[in-house]
């Protein structure tokens, strides 16, 4: 790598650093700026200066209201509940799918493939209405359940593993067969494990999707101990009259800093899983 | 030499199986990859399905596995019609082409998946809980100690912690082999084993195959598309050609007794020298306006080729020459020496012969000669046509042209 042709001179890596590290800046403007927000006292929030240093500290009256008007542990732990129990149901029911898509052959496979590729074009907001009846009906409005049921079939999840699994060699499906598995023990014992970088990408994708999202549990969910974390700092927000910037900055902090922190822990395993699968932005 | 045979003696072996392949049909779409192929192969013996590289080897071979079904036919193993069974049920092992190991798992792990998956029921074979289920430790003892024995008997024992990717073509095929062992398979099947080796490892790994089928005493089919491979190995060879079956007889037959033109043209390295000719009123086929071959009940005015294998080419002065020809050049093998030549149209042909007898030949004319008998003569659709009495007398005709 570092011999090869295009190794920058001294100069063009330090333009390089210049443009990457402004836009960098650029980037990370806004968050740095929630999170001084979060430390300041009202008076510093709306004072014209523009001073990322709060000159007198509200740390812990921001945070203690942050933590103290909503309950906040339990909005996160919803979150991770509702995240972990999406995750598992998506990879749960996509692998198989993309199995049998990818392998076997059998009446109706191109058509169903198509299928697949149309449900990739509906967005949940076209849907929503109709699932929100059917949810009513089902007794499901403001459960954790109801967070999760409508996104357990990811039809992006059969197709990211489809096309993964189509890559491995049909001769390692040959081999299990011969070997006395099943087409379950198959998926389970040799699909699974080789198509684990597709499962962490893929993962990574829906914990920060569902982790973020703030359409569908604002439909079904209106009580603040089923709340998810971005629906919390709303109705954190309504609590609070909507002008306590540094409380309202200091629950936005507590709410994402998880999925930093994830970030900062997977870090090698997303960067993967973005060139992997060739999504990128 | 490989010494496998004591090492394998203690592995009880099950029964070999008898393998009958009736009418088997195959085809994708327009194509027709397997045409009405029957075989059958006796218990415990080893047969090579040889054939060109898309010819429906791989196929074929598949359909006995279970891996592919056919469209018309029936495959039986031990008697009992298993056409419709599916891999898993077969009981049959099958060493693939390109090895397919288990990337994800050790050595040890993907010789040991076979016999957990035939030993073990459903309930010991879940995760954690399984462990403790009755009769599960024991039996997870016995896979282990199996493998170890498999492991050594292949000289992989060093190797069984390491995973597939951290191993040579040669480790891999080796461990690849032992997967398809270990649990004693009473019908053996393997895809061109040794084709992604390199010279010297696949000529060592040959005689090692042949030990191994002795000592194990498995029903074995053997595809490889090298048909010295097959010649060397084999109880018998199969040649396949564009999905038809052409002819089953041992390594001998086939070489000297081929009953077609193409198992003549497959057959034998250089590949055999075919010329073509015209049989005349009285049954002689005639090249150049020679007659060099006789006895053919065949029309009169009816192409036929004659074939005929290197090492019966004989390169002589003018006199005793059947037809004139010119030499291009010789080449050297070590024990054998090859002669490039042309017939009077142009067509190559190649003599083989001992360096000794080609020392000092030098390019341009020479007399090309053989014994009649040695002659394989085809029909224009490629059938053999045997002469109906010694062609002997060639060689008196030849007197009065
Ligand atoms: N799944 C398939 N779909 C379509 N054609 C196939 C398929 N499998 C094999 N074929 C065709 O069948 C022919 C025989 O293939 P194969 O049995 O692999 O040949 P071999 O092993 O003798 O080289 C080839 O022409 C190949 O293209
Ligand atoms: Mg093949």
């Amino acid at each position: 790598m570092s011999a090869s042709p295009h190794t920058l001179t001294p100069v063009g890596r330090s333009l390089r650093l210049l443009v990457l590290g402004i836009g960098a800046a650029v980037m990370l403007f806004p968050y740095v700026w929630m999170i001084a927000t979060s430390f300041k006292p009202q008076a510093e929030v709306f004072s014209s200066g523009l001073s990322l240093i709060p000159e007198h500290s509200s740390i812990l009256a921001n945070y203690g209201k942050a933590l103290g008007r909503i309950p906040m542990g339990r909005v996160l732990l919803n979150g991770v509940v509702v995240c972990l129990a999406i995750v598992v149901f998506q990879i749960a029911f996509a692998l198989p799918a993309a199995y049998a898509l990818a392998k076997l052959r059998f009446r109706g496979r191109d058509l169903m493939f198509g299928l697949v590729i149309l449900g990739l074009l509906i967005p949940i907001h076209a849907v929503s209405i109709p699932m929100f009846a059917a949810f009513r009906a089902l007794g499901l409005i403001n459960t954790l359940a109801g967070l999760v049921v409508p996104f357990t079939l990811s039809v992006f999840a059969v197709f990211l593993f489809r096309q993964f699994i189509k890559a491995m060699p049909d001769d390692l499906i040959h081999a299990g067969r011969m070997d006395g598995l099943s087409e379950g023990a198959i998926v389970r014992r040799i699909v699974l494990p080789n198509a684990w970088p597709a499962a962490t990408a893929f993962a990574i994708f829906s914990v920060v999707t569902h982790w973020n999202d703030l359409y569908w549990p604002s439909i079904v969910i209106s009580k603040t101990e089923l709340a998810t974390p971005p629906l919390g700092v709303l109705f954190f927000r309504a609590a609070e009259a909507g002008d306590d910037y540094g409380a309202l900055m200091a629950a936005t902090v507590i709410v994402t800093a998880p999925l930093v922190v994830f970030f900062l822990f997977a870090q090698k395993a997303f960067i993967e899983g973005i060139t992997m699968t060739g999504l990128k932005g | 030499m490989s010494g496998l045979p004591e090492s394998f003696a203690a592995i009880e072996g099950v029964e070999p199986a008898r393998l009958e392949l009736d009418g088997v049909s195959k085809s994708y779409g327009e194509t027709t990859v397997l045409d009405r192929v029957s075989l059958t192969v006796a218990r415990g013996e080893f047969v090579a399905l040889v054939g060109p590289s898309g010819c429906g080897k791989s196929t074929l071979l598949k359909m006995v596995a279970g891996l592919e079904f056919p469209d018309a036919g029936h495959v039986r193993i031990a008697g009992t019609d298993v056409t419709d069974v599916r891999a898993a049920d077969r009981d049959v092992a099958m060493v693939l082409q390109s090895y397919a190991l288990y990337p994800h798992l050790t050595a040890r792990q993907n010789l040991a998946l076979p016999l957990v998956m035939r030993r073990l029921t459903g309930r010991q074979r879940l995760p954690f809980v399984g462990r403790f289920l009755p009769g599960t430790r024991a039996q997870l003892a016995a896979i282990g100690a199996d493998v170890e024995k498999a492991g050594r008997a292949l000289k992989i024992d060093h190797l069984l912690d390491r995973k597939p990717a951290a191993m040579s073509g040669g480790q891999r095929q080796r461990v690849a082999l032992g997967r398809a062992m270990v649990r004693d398979p009473r019908l053996f099947l393997m895809d061109e084993p040794l084709s992604n080796l390199d010279a010297s490892l696949r000529v060592h790994t040959r005689a090692e195959i042949v030990d191994l089928h002795k000592a194990l005493g498995a029903t074995t089919v053997y595809v490889t598309h090298d048909q010295e491979e097959a010649l060397g190995m084999a109880d018998r060879v199969a040649i396949l050609h564009r999905g038809r079956l052409l002819q089953v007889a041992s390594p001998e037959i086939v070489y000297r007794d081929p009953s077609r033109i193409e198992v003549a043209s497959f057959i034998g390295s250089p590949s055999i020298g075919l010329i073509e000719a015209v049989i005349d009123d009285r049954g002689r086929a005639i090249v150049f306006d020679r007659p060099i071959a006789e006895g053919f009940a065949a029309q009169a005015g009816a192409t036929v080729r004659v074939g005929i294998r290197p090492e019966h080419l004989r390169i002589g002065g003018h006199d005793d020459a059947i037809l004139p020809a010119r030499l291009d050049r010789t080449e050297f093998l070590g024990a054998d020496a090859l002669a490039h030549l042309r017939l009077p149209d142009g067509a190559p042909i190649v003599a083989k012969a001992t360096p000794e007898i080609y020392r000092g030949f030098v390019p341009g004319p020479v007399g090309l000669a053989w014994n009649a008998a040695d002659l394989l003569v085809f029909d224009a659709a490629g059938d053999r046509l045997r002469p109906r009495f010694d062609a002997a007398t060639v060689t008196a005709e030849r007197a009065h042209v």
